[in-house]
């Protein structure tokens, strides 16, 4: 029996698939046209793995240096842990988070539950990443980095509208 | 070191109700699991944030287990002051994962009584919650996970964007947050020689297949713990319901080859099952490997006189190191433990009759 993929080499894996209505389809396939669609099972990587080999390859050599300017994380750093450092990360690096979420997820738009509305976090939060900006922008403004100092302004400002608000 | 000693307040003689074998198919899925991962909004992600913020989590997360009554009464544990044989215990009984015992910093761990639900602060996340249920019960346990993050997040915000759902520090659990699992119990298929054949069509659902402690783990005692490797794109209801398909699909794949092996290996499966009963009543050592793999055989066994599916599973988890030791109250060396294991095992089993 040949190949029903290929139709050329003679079929060796009989592959049986299963659908989540449970119902089963058996294929014939040869050995090549098997391991190309990942049906032989030492082919399938685990997600784990796949994750770890896209980390060193996206944006290798470049971006090394961009960082996310809440919570400092640099790509490089990104790219060896594995963990992104705050939510904010996942807009600082949208180019690469777009491409990456998409090759482990296989998409890129969530479609599950959602989270509810309105919600601030507890003011002790509030008050420690004021009490980190404003450190931050001694700093800045020492290093007479006025750009960054202005953007960490902003930010503070926002802080304390929140806990105005509250 | 009496349960009274526990730091968790569990009891080290009992294991939890998702072990009773009351579920539904409970005699071929041991259990069902849901787990969701959370962070709270506004606050760094665990490889930025700072001890303080740690300790914050920790101690706004219990305020509001309090208040949104889940903790009803029961404290959190402070994990890094857990001794380590505790630690490990709570690992064996699956309500803790490695990392997080291996993680830095203030960390909280939260279990019910009855082990059904299980909390980790600090984890990866900020957040991971694990509701556990008996047999293929995936539904329900995901109804009441629901519930539970319903609860917490009316007083937390959590990190979530339209895009890509709940933000997690690790991009393989980004939007729904949510592993589904079933550990399931597969001696038909591998002593038919299927196991191949019936994993493939696990792994092309998109589905992972590992051993019975998680990822790179060994598959002991024919035993394998089945989960939805993507969490974003699809919503929890259809994560829940293509692992539910999968999984009555298993079941049935296993009831055939049992079918078949009482047909036509019946003298074979007898022997072996006997001899295994033999041996764990018998037994003055008993290494962990082996009773897990013994009992795997009386399992498929079953029915017999005398023994039950709740028997069974309260062995595989009381045979472990750490939860034999604390079941004997006192440590052992791994010799000794051998020694007290087959005790513990004769003790369960000696009015089971071949």
């Amino acid at each position: 029996m040949l190949c029903e993929e290929c139709h050329e080499n003679e079929a060796e894996v009989l592959i049986t698939e299963v659908n989540t209505k449970g119902e089963l389809k058996e294929r014939h396939l040869c050995k090549a046209c098997a391991a190309k669609k990942g049906y032989l099972l030492d082919k399938q990587k685990p997600l784990s793995q796949m994750f770890s080999e896209l980390l060193k390859e996206l944006g290798e050599g470049k971006d090394e240096e961009l960082r996310c300017s809440a919570c400092g994380m640099s790509w490089a750093e990104f790219r060896r842990l594995g963990r992104f450092g705050c939510e904010r990360c996942y807009q600082e690096f949208a180019n690469h988070v777009e491409k990456l979420i998409s090759r482990i997820q296989g998409t890129t738009q969530h479609t599950g539950r959602e989270a509810s509305k309105n919600q601030k976090p507890p003011p002790v939060f509030v008050e420690i990443e004021k009490k980190r900006l404003r450190q931050q922008l001694i700093k800045a403004i020492q290093q007479e980095e006025y750009e960054k100092a202005a953007r960490i302004r902003d930010d503070l400002k926002k802080y304390e509208e929140r806990t105005e608000d509250s | 070191m009496t349960s009274r000693n526990m730091k968790s307040g569990l009891k080290t003689r009992k294991v939890g109700a998702w072990l009773s074998g009351k579920g539904p198919q409970a005699d071929v899925v041991i259990s069902s699991r849901i787990r969701l991962a959370r962070n709270v909004a506004g606050v760094p992600f665990l490889p930025k944030a700072s001890p303080q913020e740690q300790k914050e989590l920790v101690s706004s997360i219990n305020r509001t287990l309090t208040e949104t009554l889940i903790s009803n009464g029961r404290g959190i544990v402070h994990v890094e002051d857990l001794p380590p044989l505790e630690a490990q215990f709570l690992m064996e009984r699956h309500l803790v994962s490695h990392d997080f015992l291996k993680g830095k910093g203030p960390r909280g761990f939260f279990a019910t009584q009855d082990e059904t639900l299980s909390l980790m602060i600090n984890e990866e996340d900020h957040l991971r919650l694990q509701v556990f249920a008996s047999g293929l019960s995936l539904k329900e346990a995901f109804e009441r996970t629901s519930e539970i993050e319903g609860r917490l997040n009316s007083a937390l915000p959590f990190a979530y964007s339209e895009r890509y759902g709940f933000l997690t520090a690790c991009p393989t659990n980004v939007g729904t947050g949510m592993r589904a699992s079933i550990l399931i119990h597969l001696p038909g298929v591998i002593l038919t020689r299927e196991i191949d054949r019936v994993l493939r069509g696990v792994l092309q659902l998109g589905l992972s297949v590992r051993g019975t402690y998680g990822e790179g783990t060994e598959t002991k005692g024919h035993l394998f713990q089945i989960s939805n490797q993507r969490t974003l794109g699809q919503s929890e209801e259809e994560i829940v319901g293509t692992l539910t398909g999968m999984t009555e699909q298993l079941i049935r794949y296993e009831r055939d080859a049992r079918e078949y092996l009482s047909t036509n290996m019946a003298q074979y499966i007898q022997d072996k099952t006997f001899r295994s009963l033999g041996i764990l009543r018998y037994a003055r050592v008993l290494t962990s490997e082996e009773t897990l793999n013994l009992l795997s055989a009386l399992r498929l066994g079953l029915p017999m006189p005398g023994l039950d599916v709740a028997t069974l599973n309260k062995l595989m988890i009381l045979s472990r190191p750490a939860n034999l030791q604390l079941y004997f109250g006192e440590e052992l060396e791994p010799e000794q433990r051998d020694r007290k294991r087959a005790e513990l095992v004769r003790e369960t089993l000696k009015n089971v009759e071949a």
